[in-house]
């Protein structure tokens, strides 16, 4: 299984599924990460955490732990 | 005709830009009733308009999730605007139409306005507006805030504006939609994905996207979030403002600045004496008027430089970056990267800083957020940590004032962990930011932020400060039997002064001039020095000796325990009052006042009986 916390800094992927629940699902659909949707990760923060990524041209940052649940095709 | 406009729009998608530039100097900045989210109205005046707008709060969808949402939600609802003026961002298309969806799909007249293009005409990014405007059915402004391109144009389609036709197509998306919406069978998520899979046909049908898309924000971050260096230009940045604003311009301006109070009190007392005042009137002006509201004023170049400052950082998108390294620091102590924003507002005032926790997601973080965020010492405390430190330790001043600074971090630290174990067992903090490109911020903008919050501390200064000032002067002018004395120490106030002032024995100031300050610093932190400013002036002989009257009265041990107190104890009473407004309790807030106050007190007694034994 390939998780979006898995992929490099530059490396992409495509958004399979997304199993988290409630209002960060919701407010994550809303802000554009959908899946089939093109994700690339920019970069993790100095201490290792939350991770930066492209996704419909603009950069979004979040944590690892829901990072973990975007599952890549 | 159109009489009336809403401003909506992602946050920085460069709505304050365009509110500025429609309305000029119209504005009037208030509160939402019953909430303290700022509102922003003003005027569109040109030839043959007069269209009254009303800024919305940046929102990303409609879904009375967060607070901001809710009022634009009902605004839109119940206060049906003429028309709502949607300003979309650009660079970020795709994202900028979900909510533009969400605000057609409400069925009020929109006209939309395509912000940032002088961006992606660089990037050579082509959007058909024509065909897109005929796909949609509403009437789309390109627009380049920043250059004030394409404003006239926006102002000319409101003025003459008119409902379009919408393709087939679309008519079919809505349709779709509004029936999804009243089956409720369909998950909020799923509809979410509906729109954006019309938006990417959309875009694929209307906007061919540039390639030379600048990677100048890549740079800079190659910097600032770097793993090494991220974290050390952080706090470089950080101490460079408060040296900047505190030293360099505090010794520029304190000087000139008291010498003018100086010269002008001692003409105003040469006019007054002239004209034939009475003796108590001129005493009442120059001792208690000028003296206590001087004091404040003294300080208003330094808070303005860091009003300055903070306003620069928070248009460039550096604050982003900083909730962004700094998330894993605020997740050990249960709140998110989110949370450093308030609490840097904070440092200018914490009635802003209470009031910008409303941006976080979760109950638990906004609460923690407006508990924790006055212990961050806002501008007002800033005149007593300069003062006292000017009087003890004249060549650290900033290190003092940084060391206040460092003592509120870690009674945060402390705090957050204590809550996190007893009071807030088992949340969830949901972190999830966008990181803007980095924009170099307008200055007119920034002038106009500096200009607003200024002007709050000017008008507290000619307000509260002078009111309280005036009552001072005259608490400590007469007998609790209401004989007018000269010896302060048989005043009403040195009665009360002392009544409080055993209090504050264990922490190492038991004088009643300070008690009183204490109190009075309860109604607006600023009165602070004006208390000691008054009662000072007048035990002492003309001219402003206030350093010389705190060194009579203090230590640099007990000085240091009174700073340390200042720095953590209850807010002023208008903090209070949006504390209250925001928990929504007033449990929660009295709850927080006697904590913060407890750990002050603690703190403080720590300070000066540690400090004591090895400094006698
Ligand atoms: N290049 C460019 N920058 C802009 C434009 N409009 C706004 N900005 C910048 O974008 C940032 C956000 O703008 P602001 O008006 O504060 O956005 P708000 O958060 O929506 O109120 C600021 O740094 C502005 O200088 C524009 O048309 N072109």
């Amino acid at each position: 299984m390939n998780r979006l916390s898995d992929l490099k800094p530059g490396e992409k992927g495509v958004i399979k599924s997304i199993d988290i629940d409630g209002a960060i699902k919701i407010r994550m659909t809303q802000l554009g990460i959908t899946e089939g949707e093109t994700v690339q990760v920019e970069k993790y923060a100095p201490l290792g955490d939350p991770i930066e990524i492209s996704i419909r041209g603009y950069s979004l940052c979040f944590r690892k732990t829901e990072a973990e649940r975007i599952i890549l095709v | 005709m159109i009489k009336s406009a809403a401003l909506t729009g992602n946050p920085n998608c460069g709505k304050t830009t365009i509110f500025n530039a429609l309305t000029g100097s119209s504005q009037y900045v208030g509160n939402w009733p019953g909430v303290t989210v700022e509102k922003k109205t003003g005027k569109i005046k040109s030839k043959n308009v007069s269209i009254d707008v009303t800024d919305l709060p940046g929102i990303y969808s409609i879904n009375s999730y967060s607070m901001e949402e809710k009022i634009s939600e009902e605004y839109i609802r119940n206060e049906n605007p003429d028309v709502i003026i949607n300003v979309l961002d650009a660079t970020a298309i795709e994202r900028s139409f979900f909510l533009t969806l969400q605000l057609i799909e409400t069925g009020k007249p929109l006209i939309a306005a395509l912000n940032m293009m002088d961006v992606i005409e660089k990037e050579g990014t082509i959007i058909d507006l024509e065909g897109m405007t005929n796909e949609l059915g509403i009437c789309i402004v390109p627009i380049s805030a920043r250059i004030n391109k394409g404003i006239s144009e926006l102002v000319d389609n409101l003025s003459n504006f008119k409902e379009l036709e919408r393709s087939p197509g679309f008519n079919d998306y809505i349709q779709q939609i509004n029936e999804f919406k009243l089956k409720g069978d369909m998950s909020e998520d799923k509809i979410s994905s509906f729109r954006y899979s019309y938006i990417k046909k959309l875009i694929s049908q209307y906007v061919i996207l540039g390639e030379m898309r600048s990677d100048t924000t890549k740079k800079i971050d190659k910097v600032f979030t770097n793993k090494y260096v991220g974290i050390p230009v952080f706090l470089t940045i950080m101490w460079a403002i408060y040296y900047i604003s505190i030293n360099v311009v505090g010794e520029m301006s304190a000087d000139i600045f008291e010498r003018m109070l100086g010269s002008f009190s001692n003409s105003l007392g040469n006019l007054l004496v002239m004209i034939g005042a009475n003796e108590h009137i001129i005493s009442l002006i120059i001792d208690g008027v000028v003296r206590g509201v001087g004091a404040v004023l003294l300080f208003l170049p330094q808070i303005m430089v860091l009003f300055f400052f903070i306003s620069i950082l928070e248009d460039s998108g550096y604050m982003a970056r900083v909730s962004f390294i700094l998330d894993r620091v605020f997740r050990r102590i249960g709140l998110t990267g989110k949370s450093f924003i308030p609490m840097f507002v904070g440092s200018g005032c914490s009635v802003p800083g209470i009031m910008a926790a409303r941006t976080l997601d979760s109950e638990k973080e906004r609460k923690l957020t407006i508990i924790l965020t006055p212990f961050v010492s806002c501008g007002a405390k800033m005149p007593i940590y300069i003062m006292f430190a000017a009087a003890f330790f004249p060549k650290h001043t900033h290190w003092i004032i940084m060391t206040m600074y460092a003592i509120g971090g870690i009674a945060i630290i402390f705090s957050g962990l204590l809550f996190k174990k007893i009071v807030f067992k088992g949340h969830k903090e949901i972190f999830l930011l966008e990181l803007p490109d980095y924009r170099t911020p307008i200055i007119r903008n920034v002038m106009r932020q500096v200009f607003n919050r200024s002007k709050t501390f000017v008008t507290k200064a000619g307000t509260i400060i002078f009111a309280g000032s005036v009552l001072i002067w005259f608490l400590q002018g007469f007998t609790p039997g209401f004989r007018l004395t000269d010896l302060p120490s048989e005043s009403m106030l040195s009665s009360i002064g002392a009544f409080i002032a055993p209090v504050f024995r264990p922490l190492g100031f038991a004088d009643w001039k300070t008690s009183v300050a204490f109190l009075t610093g309860f109604v607006a932190k600023e009165m602070v020095v004006a208390t000691l400013a008054v009662l000072n002036g007048i035990s002492e002989s003309g001219g402003f000796e206030l350093l010389d009257s705190i060194r009579a009265t203090f230590t640099p041990i007990s000085a240091l325990s009174f700073m340390v107190f200042v720095a953590l104890a209850s807010p002023c009473i208008s903090a209070l009052a949006a504390a209250k407004r925001e928990l929504n309790s007033w449990k929660w807030m009295v709850f927080s006042v006697l904590y913060q106050t407890g750990l002050a007190y603690i703190m403080s007694m720590l300070v000066y009986n540690i400090g004591s034994l090895f400094l006698r």
